[in-house]
C-alpha cells in the first residue's frame, strides 16, 4: 500500500538533522559549560573564533565567527528548505561550480574591502554574505542527496517484468 | 572500483598545509594578518575535501554520487586533521608557532577586551585549557571535526565536479 505522504529520503533527512544539530550546538556553546568549551575547541580547527567578530550568547561568544555562522545557518536553511520548494531545487540541477562561485563573490568582496581598509564590514554584512553562500551550498547538497535517493529507489525497482523463459522446463523434457 | 586513497591523501595534504600556513600567518602577524589568515582557515577545511573529489573525478573521468563525495571528503578531512595536528606540534616544538598556553592567553585577553564577564571568561578559559593541554585529544578532535566538515564539502564537491557524459561511479547507488 502506497503511503499518502511519501517519507523524506533518508540521506537528506539524516544530513538535515546533523547540520541543524551542528548549528544548535554552535549557538549554544557559551551556555553548555565544559561541553561548550569542547565544542569551541573543536571548531577552533576550522574558524578563527575571534570574539570581536563573533555573535555573543549568554555572556560568551558562540563557537563560530559571524561569517562561518552565516555559512552554517545558510547551509542548514538551504538543505532543509530545498525539497519543500521545487523551484529552489531546480537551481541545484544546474552547474554547481558557477553558482557557488557567484554566491561566494559577495562574501569575498565584503572580506576584501574589510581587509584592505576600504570599507569596515559589519556583523550583519558578514552574516548575510556568509548565509548567501551557505544557502546556495545547501541547495546543491540537498539536490545531490535527493538525486542519490531517487537513484537508489530506481535501482531497487525492476526496470521491466522478468521475461518468461523460452527454454523448456526440466520437468517437461 | 578505482582506488580512492591517492585522492584522499592529496586532499589531506592540501588541507594540512593550508591550515598550518594560515594558522602561522594569523598567529604571528598583526591584526590584519590575523583577519586574513583567520578568515581563510575555513577555506582550508573546504579546499582539501574539494581537491580530493576533484582529483578522483578527474583522474578516472567519473561522476560520483553524493555519498562517495562525502566519503572522499570525510577521509581527506580526517587525515588532514591528523597531518595538521602533527605539523602544528612540530612547529610549536621549534617555536615557529605560539604554544597552546600563549594562544589561550591571547583568546582570554580578546574576550575580556570585548567586555566579557571576567569570572565567566576565566571559567571558559580554564575548561579550554583542559583540551588544549593534551595533544592527543587535540588530534582526535581535529580528526572528528575534519571528517564532519569534509563530508559536507565532499558531498557538495560531487555536484561541483560532475562530468558531462562521464560514467557514474558506484553503479549500485
Amino acid at each position: 500500500m502506497t503511503p499518502l505522504v511519501p517519507a523524506p529520503p533518508r540521506p537528506w533527512a539524516l544530513a538535515s538533522v546533523a547540520v541543524v544539530a551542528l548549528l544548535g550546538v554552535v549557538l549554544a556553546a557559551p551556555l553548555l559549560g565544559g561541553a561548550g568549551a569542547a565544542v569551541r575547541f573543536a571548531f577552533s580547527h576550522v574558524c578563527h573564533q575571534m570574539p570581536e567578530r563573533s555573535l555573543w550568547v549568554g555572556g560568551g561568544p558562540v563557537a563560530l565567527c559571524h561569517r562561518c555562522l552565516g555559512v552554517l545557518a545558510g547551509l542548514a536553511g538551504g538543505l532543509v528548505a530545498a525539497p519543500l520548494v521545487p523551484r529552489l531545487r531546480a537551481l541545484g540541477r544546474v552547474r554547481a561550480g558557477r553558482w557557488l562561485a557567484l554566491a561566494a563573490l559577495p562574501m569575498a568582496v565584503d572580506w576584501l574591502l574589510g581587509a584592505t581598509g576600504v570599507w569596515a564590514n559589519t556583523p550583519a554584512s558578514r552574516l548575510a554574505t556568509g548565509a548567501l553562500f551557505g544557502v546556495t551550498a545547501g541547495l546543491f547538497l540537498a539536490e545531490a542527496l535527493l538525486a542519490r535517493s531517487a537513484s537508489a529507489n530506481r535501482t531497487e525497482e525492476p526496470a521491466c517484468p522478468p521475461r518468461p523463459s523460452l527454454s523448456p522446463s526440466p520437468s517437461r523434457s | 572500483m578505482p582506488t580512492k586513497f591517492p585522492s584522499i591523501a592529496i586532499g589531506a595534504a592540501v588541507y594540512a598545509v593550508l591550515s598550518v600556513l594560515l594558522t602561522f600567518v594569523s598567529q604571528t602577524g598583526g591584526f590584519m594578518a590575523q583577519t586574513i589568515g583567520g578568515c581563510a582557515i575555513c577555506l582550508a577545511a573546504l579546499a582539501g575535501p574539494l581537491v580530493a573529489v576533484w582529483h578522483y573525478t578527474s583522474t578516472y573521468s567519473l561522476t560520483v554520487p553524493a555519498g562517495t563525495g562525502a566519503g572522499l571528503g570525510a577521509g581527506a578531512g580526517a587525515l588532514g586533521g591528523v597531518l595538521s595536528g602533527v605539523l602544528t606540534l612540530v612547529l610549536q616544538a621549534i617555536n615557529l608557532l605560539p604554544s597552546a598556553e600563549e594562544q589561550i592567553a591571547r583568546t582570554r585577553s580578546m574576550m575580556l577586551e570585548q567586555g566579557g564577564d571576567p569570572a565567566q571568561v576565566d571559567q571558559q578559559i580554564e575548561m579550554m585549557s583542559g583540551f588544549t593541554g593534551n595533544p592527543a585529544v587535540g588530534i582526535v578532535v581535529a580528526v572528528v571535526i575534519g571528517a564532519v566538515v569534509g563530508a559536507i564539502a565532499g558531498a557538495i564537491g560531487a555536484s561541483v565536479f560532475k562530468k558531462r557524459g562521464a560514467r557514474m561511479d558506484d553503479p549500485a547507488v
